[in-house]
């Protein structure tokens, strides 16, 4: 392998990787909105208020909660995940 | 104070006025577009005339002219606008109503660059009107020259019924109406139209010529049609017979 | 009182966001406080660009609308002090951007920070004509490309008619070009309007020429502004624009030099 090969090998792997983290934020980013599209107004300040909640007990941070709301014929369903940190001592205020 | 348009009548001559409204709508078809247009009937060569304002009005719609009101006139005047729902003014002192020779746009007159000549910002799709901007339906008369030092952007349109004076750059796909000559003194890329109220002695003159359209009285010339010799020079351009002259100064 | 600058350019796909993300960056990293404002509303981009989309939760019509508090709204920047995000709504459309609104939104940040960046959408319709409505200077975002030009010159005209600063006859607004995309070799071959070219038709001042380069997209990837990269042609470059904006005397770089040759990025030569 010469040495050019070397520094194109290199630039190649830092472009992909530049690409695969442009993926990943993409798909974050799409699913998020598409659920989001038929999601009532409230939601966002309602996440902040559940947040403020969580935190009274555990210190979670905006990452670690997320709402979906999915509506099929005629129920809605309102889906609530906390991921909580490792260690944390639940309970205790 | 509001500034409203005039129309000046000479002569009270329904085809004659049809084809002068179709002369200048050819020429500026935006010119109009429902302003309100005041006609002046001082300077009727025979004030005693008979003018059925009905009439009047209706023909003036048919060109997007919304007639509000007259100015002077007699007594049957007054009685004819009334049925026709039109306002009246009172007749304008001799003073303030300008009334030049044809050959207006000619005359070199410095000494009154004022008010009118002042360097207004123009407006988007807007054509500008100076307060009493008369337009007369049976001899053109002209306003004081006028001055415009800001660049005419792409989408600009600026109309001047006198000479214009441009001292900056006028781009590609802006354009340019004077009732009198046209004067540029930067790079001229858009649109030039002179003598747009039917004065075929009005001159286009451009220190650097790149126009893309330039026309005279309704005479037009496309910028593929042109001489290349000219391209970046300075030039001028005039009507002689019936044709359209594009000449290096 | 805060000094407005809109970064515009009538066509879309120029470098708008990228421009509006690399000069707010470069002016908070010059200890200005700074906020960048996505006017875009319904494609908000400015917020992935900058990589704070996962921390939108209010926007700017959430405050027109008063649904959100302005602090709240506000997305401190994670790379670089001083600066804020004031993220677009992505659900609403640009009827939302009322005048009034807008006006209140951008006279209270005005009294907090030292310069408002307002990131303008494409074309020239409510959502542009809102972002130019109070600006001070204008970043004209061109590239080197017969459409491009035409359509920043349509802008201006609009600058001049339609901005506050018109209608009430004020001091005209500053206008700055930025030129991007700008590829030196190709100019060389003639396949490319040069620096010269698109100063001439549009006739205002050259703030800067942001070369094509690969790193740009890389940035807008990763979510970091390309001003960060510090060693990248584009961001040296918009660098460079940051302190010609600052009134700094700034010799323009990247106009005639080929690409640097794999020895120079060796050896780390700066052109």
């Amino acid at each position: 392998m010469s040495l050019l090969e070397v520094f194109r090998s290199k630039q190649k792997k830092n472009e992909h990787n530049s690409a695969a983290i442009a993926r990943e934020r993409l798909q974050i980013i799409v699913t998020h909105e598409r659920a989001g599209n038929n999601t009532p107004d409230y939601i966002p300040s309602m996440k902040q208020d559940i947040l403020e909640v969580v935190r009274k007990y555990v210190s979670v941070s905006e990452e670690h909660v997320s709402i979906t709301f999915e509506s099929q014929k005629d129920v809605s369903i309102l889906e609530l995940n906390v991921t909580l940190p490792e260690n944390c001592s639940v309970g205790a205020p | 104070m509001v500034t409203l348009m005039t129309l000046e009548l000479y002569r009270y001559d329904e085809n004659l006025l049809r084809q002068q409204f179709q002369g200048l709508l050819a020429n500026a078809p935006r010119f109009f577009e429902n302003t309100p247009v005041v006609v002046g009937l001082e300077h009727l060569h025979n004030p005693e005339d008979a003018i059925d304002l009905k009439r009047l009005a209706h023909l003036c719609a048919g060109f997007g002219i919304n007639l509000i009101a007259i100015r002077g006139g007699n007594s049957q005047h007054r009685r004819s606008a009334a049925e026709a729902g039109l306002a009246c003014l009172a007749a304008q002192p001799q003073a303030v109503t300008r009334k030049l020779p044809a050959n207006a746009p000619q005359r070199n007159k410095t000494s009154s660059i004022g008010k009118n000549a002042k360097v207004t910002p123009i407006h988007q799709n807007e054509m500008a009107f100076d307060e009493q901007a008369g337009q007369q339906a049976s001899a053109p008369s002209f306003e004081e020259p006028k001055v415009i030092s800001t660049p005419v952007r792409s989408g600009q349109q600026v109309y001047h019924n006198g000479d214009l004076i441009l001292t900056g750059p006028v781009s590609a796909g802006a354009e340019i109406l004077a009732g009198g000559n046209i004067h540029a003194y930067g790079p001229f890329r858009g649109r030039a139209l002179a003598g747009v109220n039917g004065n075929s002695k009005a001159r286009i003159f451009c220190t650097h010529f790149e126009a893309e359209l330039v026309s005279i009285h309704g005479h037009y010339k496309l910028a593929v049609s042109m001489d290349k010799s000219l391209w970046k020079k300075a030039v001028q351009v005039y009507m002689d017979q019936d044709s359209l002259i594009l000449k290096r100064l | 009182m805060a000094k407005i600058i809109v970064v515009t350019s009538g066509k879309g796909g120029v470098g708008k966001t990228t421009t509006s993300a690399a000069l707010s960056t470069g002016l908070a990293m010059q200890g200005y406080r700074t906020v960048v404002v996505d006017f875009d509303i319904g494609l908000r981009n400015l917020d992935l660009v900058l990589g704070c989309e996962r921390r939108v939760v209010y926007d700017f019509i959430n405050v027109i609308n008063g649904e959100a508090a302005l602090h709240q709204a506000l997305i401190k920047d994670k790379h670089t002090d001083n600066l804020f995000i004031l993220p677009a709504s992505q659900t609403r459309d640009k009827d939302a951007l009322t005048p009034e609104g807008v006006a209140e939104v951008l006279e209270a940040l005005s009294r907090e920070f030292d310069y408002i960046i307002c990131d303008s959408p494409a074309g020239i319709e409510r959502g542009a004509l809102m972002a130019l409505y109070h600006a001070d200077e204008a970043i004209i975002t061109t590239n080197p490309e017969v459409s491009s030009v035409r359509d920043s010159d349509r802008i201006l005209g609009i600058l001049h008619s339609k901005s506050k600063r018109a209608e009430l006859n004020l001091e005209p607004i500053r206008e700055h070009l930025l030129l991007t995309r700008y590829d030196p070799a190709r100019v060389v071959r003639g396949d490319m309007l040069s620096v010269e070219d698109v100063s001439d038709i549009l006739a205002i001042p050259l703030l800067g020429v942001i070369p094509e380069d690969p790193a740009v997209l890389k940035a807008s990837n990763q979510g970091t502004p390309v001003i960060h990269l510090a060693d990248s042609d584009a961001g040296s470059a918009y660098d460079d624009a940051v302190r010609r904006l600052l009134g700094q005397d700034c010799p323009m770089r990247f106009l005639n030099t080929p690409r640097k040759g794999l020895f120079q990025r060796l050896f780390g030569g700066q052109s």
